[in-house]
Parts: structure tokens; sequence; C-alpha cells
């Protein structure tokens, strides 16, 4: 598999209004290039506030599966409330020339995940010792799916443990979220340069983490 | 394998599709069910919660505390506690409405349009049952002519309904809102989102323009004076361009001042200061939203709304 250039993932280019879905707002569903953008639904929620609704039901599922991937489902349910909650409460000052909300959202994830570092750490340790991961175990049910991770998966999950958060922040916002750097950089209200410096950083650590051999491939295509 | 790629297959067991169902309602329940315009409040200040929401709110709250607690800040300087016990006994002092009465207040705010646009005032000019068995009004004026996306609520009246079920936060002359510094303290911290002083200070900035009975509104500033972290800034000024001596309080790069005239302890406005520049708030130093609180008195009767005046519960 060739790799990706980091600052722009191959993903499909998300269209302007996300997954099409029935909206009892009373936009159209299933016309991607008909339905309002982000900034539009946000600007037309200052004045009639149930308008947000769209914006929660077109986001909520991806902030939903980032946030439990890294807390697990407990305080899931709350956070993404509380995500939209602040996002709602802010959507006076969202700037209109940004199209897309997500950044915004995650950004303000982030925060409100940041308050639950210890637990994720605790857990990541966990999975690093050979234990079950308390994250993915509702979703694996055979037993003989409940395999223990593998020595590359605990030497990868200690390795994030031991990241320092605003770095652990970025690297999940770019693997997890697929975030771009310049989104992550909006989200994160830091410059580019700086995600991009510290997903430099992070990608030697993980390398040192987990003890691979040097990739001649890989060296000439890393950036 | 790419180090990127092994992160992105990690807990990559984690479904696409989880239910969203009881995550939109506790945010529908917070976000939608407040008044839209019956009273407005400062960009950054959370909306105080109705009462069925409340108790989930608590639920949330505990949930987050549980996890991180972040050392609290030192208890405010003895200065802070002289400023607000003066400030009290001036409030104290004031007459105490009968309950058929009502409390008239105007507001006034200065904030930008949306996406950090142009400044622009609003007046808020608020008549409140005090037994909340009268219809009230709240009247609104802004001082520009907005455009559709400058996020300006219009111009214009709400009736205020009689009170139903009301939560003693929101109605202070209701409720069982406790006279007392340290029971007030204890009944604000069930409210918002954050570390604990974070939210007493939150909810008690949000009650300190609410009409309210004199006692109540001492023990609040007295309240204020306990919360850690609070501080003392010798000059500040509110939206009507008056001077004073102000209490503050730094979260999340925002310095937010509750502003007391100097000789006479009234209060009388706030202001909100950013102190690290970002491209979310803008340079340091820069001014977010301040307000003014120009007149408070006590009315035996309220204007009849102008036509087209919407609806709002009390």
């Amino acid at each position: 598999m060739p790799p990706t250039s980091r600052s722009s993932p191959v993903r499909p280019a998300p269209a302007p209004a996300g997954a099409p879905a029935a909206d009892p707002a009373g936009e159209p569903a299933g016309d991607p290039s008909r339905e309002p953008t982000d900034a539009a639904l946000i600007a037309a929620s200052r004045t009639d506030p149930e308008r947000f609704a769209a914006l929660f039901r077109r986001h909520a599922p991806a902030i939903m599966r980032y946030t439990v991937r890294r807390l697990g489902q407990d305080p899931a349910d709350d956070i993404v409330a509380e995500t939209f909650l602040v996002a709602f409460r802010r959507r006076g000052a969202y700037d209109a020339a940004r199209p897309d909300a997500r950044p915004w959202l995650y950004g303000i994830a982030t925060n409100l995940i940041r308050r639950h570092r210890r637990a994720e750490v605790r857990a990541l340790r966990a999975l690093a010792r050979g234990g079950a991961d308390p994250v993915t175990e509702p979703f694996t049910d055979a037993v003989e799916d409940r395999v223990h991770a593998g020595a590359r998966s605990q030497a990868l999950a200690g390795a994030i443990a031991a990241l320092p958060a605003a770095q652990r922040e970025v690297l999940l916002l770019v693997t997890w979220a697929e975030l771009t750097y310049d989104e992550v950089a909006e989200a994160l209200g830091v410059p580019s340069g700086t995600v991009r410096s510290r997903m430099n950083r992070i990608r030697r650590k993980l390398r040192d983490a987990l003890g691979d051999a040097a990739d001649p491939h890989r060296e000439a295509h890393d950036g | 394998m790419d180090e990127l790629t092994l992160v992105e297959r990690l807990r990559s067991e984690v479904p696409g599709d989880l239910d969203v169902a009881a995550a939109e309602r506790r945010w529908r329940d917070r976000a939608l069910a407040a008044p839209a315009r019956a009273r407005r409040r400062r960009a950054r200040r959370p909306l105080l919660l109705s009462g069925v929401a409340a108790a989930a709110c608590a639920g949330v709250a505990a949930t987050v505390v549980a996890t991180y607690q972040p050392a609290d800040p030192p208890p405010p300087p003895a200065a802070v506690a002289a400023l607000l016990d003066q400030a009290a006994d001036r409030a104290g002092a004031d007459p105490v409405p009968r309950p058929d009465q009502f409390v008239y207040q105007d507001l006034i705010e200065l904030r930008r349009t949306a996406g950090k646009g142009r400044w622009y005032q609003d007046r808020n000019q608020s008549w409140v049952s005090v037994d909340g068995s009268r219809t009230g009004l709240v009247r609104l004026k802004n001082s520009i002519e907005a455009g559709p996306d400058e996020g300006v609520p219009p111009d214009g009246d709400s009736v205020l309904k009689p009170c139903g079920q009301v939560p003693p936060i929101e109605r202070p002359y209701l409720g069982d809102v406790p006279a007392d510094p340290d029971a007030l303290l204890r009944l604000l911290v069930t409210e918002g989102d954050g570390p604990r002083a974070a939210r007493q200070w939150e909810a008690a900035t949000d009650l300190i323009d609410r009409p309210a009975p004199p006692a109540v509104r001492a023990a609040l500033f007295r309240a204020i004076g306990r919360i850690p972290g609070v501080r003392l800034a010798s000059d500040s000024v509110d939206a009507a361009g008056r001077h004073g001596v102000a209490v503050t309080r730094t979260r999340d790069g925002v310095r937010e001042e509750l502003i007391f005239d100097t000789a006479t302890h009234r209060f009388l406005g706030t202001r909100d200061i950013v102190t690290r520049s970002s491209d979310q708030l803008g340079r340091r130093g820069s001014t977010l939203f301040s307000s003014a609180l120009l007149r408070t008195t006590i009315v035996d009767g309220v204007p009849k709304p102008a036509p087209g005046a919407e609806v709002s519960n009390c």
C-alpha cells in the first residue's frame, strides 16, 4: 500500500453536506449538492435554533465513534451531548467562512475529552500490559474474537499512553478523526506548522516504541 | 507497516453507527428547552438550565468531575472579600417589592455580530413579575440593522407568561434561593460544566443581573468572594462607559469582570477581556463583551406589548 500524504489523507471528498439524511428541518434528502453547508445550517440556527439539530444528526455519529474510541462508551453520551451544547451556545460566533464544522466540533470534543485524561491513559496502559481493552470489549462478542492484542498493538498502546496529551490529541485527530493537518490546526487553535512538527516527533516516538527496522521505502516517502 | 496505519487500526472495531439517540435527547433538553428570547446571555456563559434538565445535568457534572479534578486556585485575597461585603451591604439595603409588583431593569450589552464582526449595542428592558403570577415583558432593541447572517436576534417584544414549575435559580424571587452565602454556593455548584469553582462562578455571574430579593443579592455578592480564583482589578469599564473597580476570574483565556461603582459599591455591569490571543477570540487585551445595568426599580405595571410580540416562558 503506497504511503499517503498525511496532510491530505486519501478519503472521499466530503460533499458540502456530509452524508444525506432525512432532515425534518425541511432540507431535501439524498442530493448532496443541494444540501446546505454546515456554516449555512449554523447561520440559520441563530434565529431558528431547531435548525441546529440537523448539524447534530450530521456529525454526532462520527464524534460519538471518536469519543468512544478514546474513552469507551460510559462517558460518551454525555460528552457528545456536551459537545453539541457548547457548539450550540457558541453558534453566534461561528466563522461563516468555514463551510465544514468538523474541526470546530472536534476541537470542542477534544477539550471535553481532556478532562478524562487519567481514565484514557489507564485504559491504554492496561491494553499495553496485555490485558483486555475495555473500549473494544463491548464490540467483540464471540469468545474466540476476544484475543488479546498482539505485541505490536500493545507496544503501540503503551507509546500512545506515554505521549504528552497535546501530542496524543494531534495523533488521534489525524488517525481516528481523519482530519487533515490544517483541520487539526483549526480544531486545536494552533498553527499548521505546529501540527506538522508534532506529527514528525510523534511518528519518531511510535517507530522507536515499535522497534521496527528502518524501511528504506518508508524513509523515502516520509514527510 | 506504517506506524500511522497501525494507529488507524487500533480500536477500529468500534462501529461507526453507534446509537446517538440518548446523546441527542440530552443535547435537546439543554439546548432547545430554554426560552430563545426572554433573556439574552453573554456569548461565553451557558444558559442556566430549566428544571427537568437540571437533574440530568447534575449527573453529567458528577461524571465529568469524578474522573479529573485540577487543583483549585488559591482563595481570593482579603481585598476581594472586603469589596464584595460593601457591595452586599449596599444591595441588602435595596427596597423589597410587593409580590404583585414588577422589577423593571434596563440593561445594555455591547457585543459583536457573528464571526467577530461589527460592534453593536442591544438594549434589554425587562418587566418581571415578582411572584410570577402576572404576565411580564422583555423588550429588545439593537443599535444596528443587522443582516440575516450576522447572528443578531431581531428587535421586538417578548411576553413572559406567568410562571409554572420553575426552578429557584431561574427566578430568585420565587423559589428557595438561600440568603446565606455558603448555602447559595452549594446550590450554585450543581449547574454548568468544568471544575467546581468555575461552575460556581458561571452560575453566580449569570445570576448577578437578574431581579432577586435584596437579601439574596447580598448573599450572592458575599458568596462570589468565597470562590477560589477571584481577584481584584482596580479599574474596569462597563458598556455604558462607567468606570469602577472589579472582581475578576480568568478561565480559558478570558477574564470575566464584575464591575462595581468605586464610591457607592453599586453593581454596574460586566466586561470580558481576552487574556490569551487566539484565532477564535482575538488579540490579548481586547474586549469580547460588556454589559451595563442602567436601572433597576420596582414598578406596578407593564407596558402594552408591541404588535407581533412573541410569547416566552416566564
